[in-house]
């Protein structure tokens, strides 16, 4: 393996990286070239993937044809899945828009929409050109607060100040926070935060705290109404399970004295087992003995399906997992990491970077949705894996199994781990057995 | 009021990256937000292309946008251009870009000395026009800057300029367009300008002997061959029986070419017996309406093939675009019913009054107006339909004898 490594380290394109030791803040992810495929999403794109969940809500865009274009297509296409809802309307700025300001125009569309659909809140969402041309649509929502029945919230999009589609996410639940309203607590009720995908019901989380007497008082966005986010403030205590709804629950902590626990989707037994503590701790419940027991049976499982993982090269690409966390997660499983892409340096990634380095390895760092030029290094790099999002018939033609964790966001607690370590096994097995089925195939 | 409920109006950068992206060999370079470029090839499933070119974004930052920084485009082009891999590289400016007044045009100027690939520019940024201009710029771009300088060497060979990816049934149609040229002239296609084509296809156009023209947008393209390499061209867009046997005619007749008759005469049985039937079927009925959506020439072509040939009376007839200056040539009956781009509400309005028996239109149209007996998509934009096969065109005889069978069976 060190003579590998070292024949890497001469490529000229990873010396555009720095490896993990040298990893501190976002600046230090690097890219592996100027020309970017396909690039990250906007923050346009996180506020879709956020509101398009909430009911009785409109999203007003407020931008270009082609970004207002893309979004709806988006939201439509989910809709069609049965994924969300097509709950986006736009206004289209003009060149005359652009130089004169659009605020007398987007006042007729918001009174428009009020009258016409009443829906019970309407988020504007500027995009970048209005952003640049400074329209000030925060003092502009303010002023309709008499003329329309709606709520009005604005989130801003600007991507040239923001690398990815996640402050999108995290400025549309702040912004749903305005909307919230002093409550009387109820006892043993809990709000969900984070949580973007359908199904909470089945999580193992969840049916831990329903079967302990804990009710969900709202799963923010995934199953609310504006009516249900009003009520928000009834819960006595917040669970976050996506780094995005940190800053709406240290919001909601201040405004209405609500504490929370940091539940991410944690792919270490470890770092779930203390979240489930600290969940017990703070709900004054009894689950030591079930998360320990839980916890056993979780490794239990990882250690049979892990066998064939140990030794085995991944490259970590784009995943719902926290990228430093996740990456940590299969270091500690014996994989050897190469390359780590990951979009920014969040709170608490010292810990998950540490790990992996404690464990002697110190992989590249790239910057995260640039799949260009890795494609041309994978045959250089031959990695057993690849998790994350790539094109399947590349990595099929090079003989490297597709890990894709979509499917884990759905997850909460050790079940997650556990799917994850078996879908790793399983796409080991399919591309090995690929290999060496692949000749009798050409033969027939 | 430019606000939509649907999609809205795609903008002349989209319609630059639609006509691009299906070029095998070529390498499109955004100067913008990643983001915009992450969302735009995630939309190209829609229009049922592949994504042929190479495609890259640059990104840009705050302080780009603040400090007037555009040394990544220039860093960029240079080092797509180290790679080797491609002899044009086209740069399309973004909103943002075009906002803070980045003059690419100039940039890439600078740059060129340096490159050994062609670099093209598209400056419009989204600001100009709706997609048929920035269609129709890429169309003028290729003739003017990509096809290389040639003599007609092939007259068995001939050009196809403008099907493109917003064109929506474009490989079905292309293929009926090749059919008929074979069938009819025993000539085969050289080049398509874009779809289906490679740049390298492109750059050797000029050898074939003659263009068709498929699309207005296709129009100045042409007419720079014709000017720079002589190359002729015949515009028109087969719809209907009459329609395609007059556009076989009118191509025979342009360029001097001898129709194989047999051909045209079992093409021509097939028209009597399908027409024949039509009327049976149609005996007593009262007349039947149509509306019809789409690019300029479909609704055109289409909505002369429903009156002069099915007696059917198009009552709407929308172009989902803006109007522009190859659309002039309109006659005042054509100009009283073909609206440019109306907002949704107008569409709405005058679906509601006309109350048409047949829908010919695009997915959008369909889905916000649901009455109608007969309801087809024709036209972009698409929502949901996959297309796999090249055998159900819309144009040409085959054309004309599908949207016909659709039309007698959904009755």
């Amino acid at each position: 393996m060190k003579e590998g490594i070292s024949r890497l380290e001469r490529l000229p394109e990873l010396a555009r990286l720095k490896k993990l030791s040298q990893i501190s803040t976002k600046k230090d992810l690097l890219q592996l070239s100027h020309a970017l495929f396909p690039g990250t999403h906007c923050p346009l794109f996180g506020v879709a993937l956020t509101a398009s969940l909430i009911d009785d809500l409109i999203m007003l865009i407020v931008g270009t044809d082609e970004c207002a274009y893309y979004t709806k297509r988006f939201t439509m296409n989910r809709e069609a899945q049965g994924e969300g809802r097509d709950n986006v309307f736009s206004f289209a700025m003009s060149q005359h828009d652009i130089v004169f300001g659009a605020g007398e125009k987007v006042r007729d569309a918001i009174l428009h929409l009020d009258r016409t659909y009443h829906p019970q809140a309407i988020l504007i969402v500027t995009t970048c050109v209005p952003e640049i041309t400074g329209e000030d649509f925060v003092s502009f929502a303010a002023t309709l607060k008499d003329s329309v029945e709606a709520a009005v919230a604005v989130v801003r999009t600007e991507h040239f100040r923001c690398n990815n589609h996640m402050p999108g996410i995290e400025r549309t639940l702040l912004a749903l926070s305005e909307f919230m309203q002093p409550q009387q607590t109820v006892a043993n009720s809990v709000n969900i935060l984070g949580h973007r995908q359908h199904g909470i019901e089945k999580t193992e989380l969840f049916r831990l705290l329903s079967a302990r007497g804990v009710s969900i008082n709202l799963s923010l966005p995934s199953k609310s109404n504006i009516d249900s986010i009003r009520r928000a403030p009834q819960a006595a205590l917040n669970i976050v399970t996506d780094f995005t709804a940190l800053p709406l629950a240290q919001r909601m902590q201040k405004a209405f004295g609500i504490d929370y626990v940091y539940f991410e989707k944690y792919a270490s037994p470890h770092r779930i087992s203390a979240a489930y503590r600290e969940l017990g701790q703070k709900l004054e419940l009894d689950i030591e003995s079930t998360v320990a027991e839980w916890h056993r049976q979780a490794e239990e499982a990882i250690a049979t399906s892990a066998q064939d993982l140990v030794g085995k090269s991944f490259i970590y690409g784009n995943s719902p997992l926290m990228a430093f966390e996740g990456a940590a997660f299969f270091t500690a499983l014996g994989m050897k990491p190469i390359i780590i892409s990951a979009r920014d340096v969040y709170e608490g990634d010292r810990a998950h970077i540490d790990e992996i380095l404690a464990r002697g390895e110190d992989p590249w760092v790239s910057m995260v949705a640039n799949i260009a030029p890795l494609q041309r290094l994978y045959p250089v790099l031959k990695p057993d894996i690849y998790i994350g999002h790539e094109n399947p018939h590349t990595l099929a033609r090079l003989g490297v199994a597709h890990l894709v964790l979509d499917s884990v966001a759905f997850k909460l607690g050790f079940e997650l781990p556990v799917a994850i370590v078996k879908m790793a096994a399983e796409a080991l097995q399919t591309t090995s057995k690929t290999k060496t089925e692949g000749v009798r195939h050409v033969a027939l | 009021m430019s606000l939509y409920k649907f999609l809205p109006l795609p903008s002349d950068r989209m319609g630059v990256l639609w006509a691009l992206s299906s070029l095998k060999g070529a390498c499109i370079l955004e100067y913008g937000p990643a983001g915009t470029t992450h969302y735009g090839i995630e939309s190209y499933g829609k229009l049922n292309m592949d994504l042929a070119a190479s495609l890259f974004t640059t990104g840009i930052d705050e302080e780009d946008v603040i400090m007037g920084d555009s040394g990544r485009l220039a860093a960029t082009l240079l080092e797509i251009d180290q790679r080797g891999e491609f002899a044009h590289i086209f740069v399309v400016a973004s909103s943002v870009s075009s906002i803070i007044g980045t003059d690419i045009v100039a940039i890439c100027k600078e740059v060129q000395p340096s490159c050994r690939a062609k670099l093209h520019c598209f400056a419009g940024g989204g600001l100009k026009g709706s997609y048929n201009l920035g269609v129709r710029e890429v169309l003028t771009t290729l003739a003017r800057d990509v096809v290389a300088p040639g003599e007609v060497r092939d007259s068995m060979l001939y050009n196809i300029i403008g099907s493109n990816a917003d064109c929506y049934n474009f490989a079905s149609d292309i293929a009926e367009i090749e059919r008929l040229m074979q069938s009819c002239f025993g000539l085969k296609s050289h080049a398509v300008f874009t779809t289906g084509s490679s740049i390298d296809q492109i750059s050797g156009a000029a050898t074939s002997g003659f263009n068709l023209v498929v699309r207005a947008e296709g129009l100045e393209a042409a007419k720079i061959l014709k000017e720079k390499y002589g190359q002729d061209y015949y515009y028109g867009l087969p719809y209907g029986y009459q329609g395609t046997q007059q556009w076989l005619r009118g191509i025979a007749s342009k360029f001097g070419l001898q129709i194989m008759a047999p051909y045209l005469d079992s093409e021509t049985q097939n028209q009597k017996n399908h027409l024949l039937r039509w009327r049976f079927l149609r005996r007593g009925s009262k007349p039947l309406t149509a509306a019809i959506a789409g690019n300029f020439d479909l609704v055109l072509n289409l909505s002369r093939f429903l009156e002069q040939e099915l007696d059917i009376k198009t009552v709407a007839a929308f172009v989902n675009h803006e109007r522009s200056s190859e659309h002039i040539v309109l006659d005042e009956a054509q100009k009283d019913l073909i609206k440019f781009n109306p907002s949704e509400q107008a569409k709405l309005d005058a679906l509601t009054a006309a109350d048409p028996d047949i829908i010919l239109a695009d997915a959008v149209l369909l889905k916000m107006y649901q009455k109608g007996k007969v309801r087809l998509q024709v036209s972009h934009p698409n929502l949901q339909r996959i297309l796999l096969t090249r055998h159900q065109p819309l144009v040409g005889f085959n054309g004309a004898g599908s949207i016909l069978e659709e039309i007698v069976n959904r009755l």
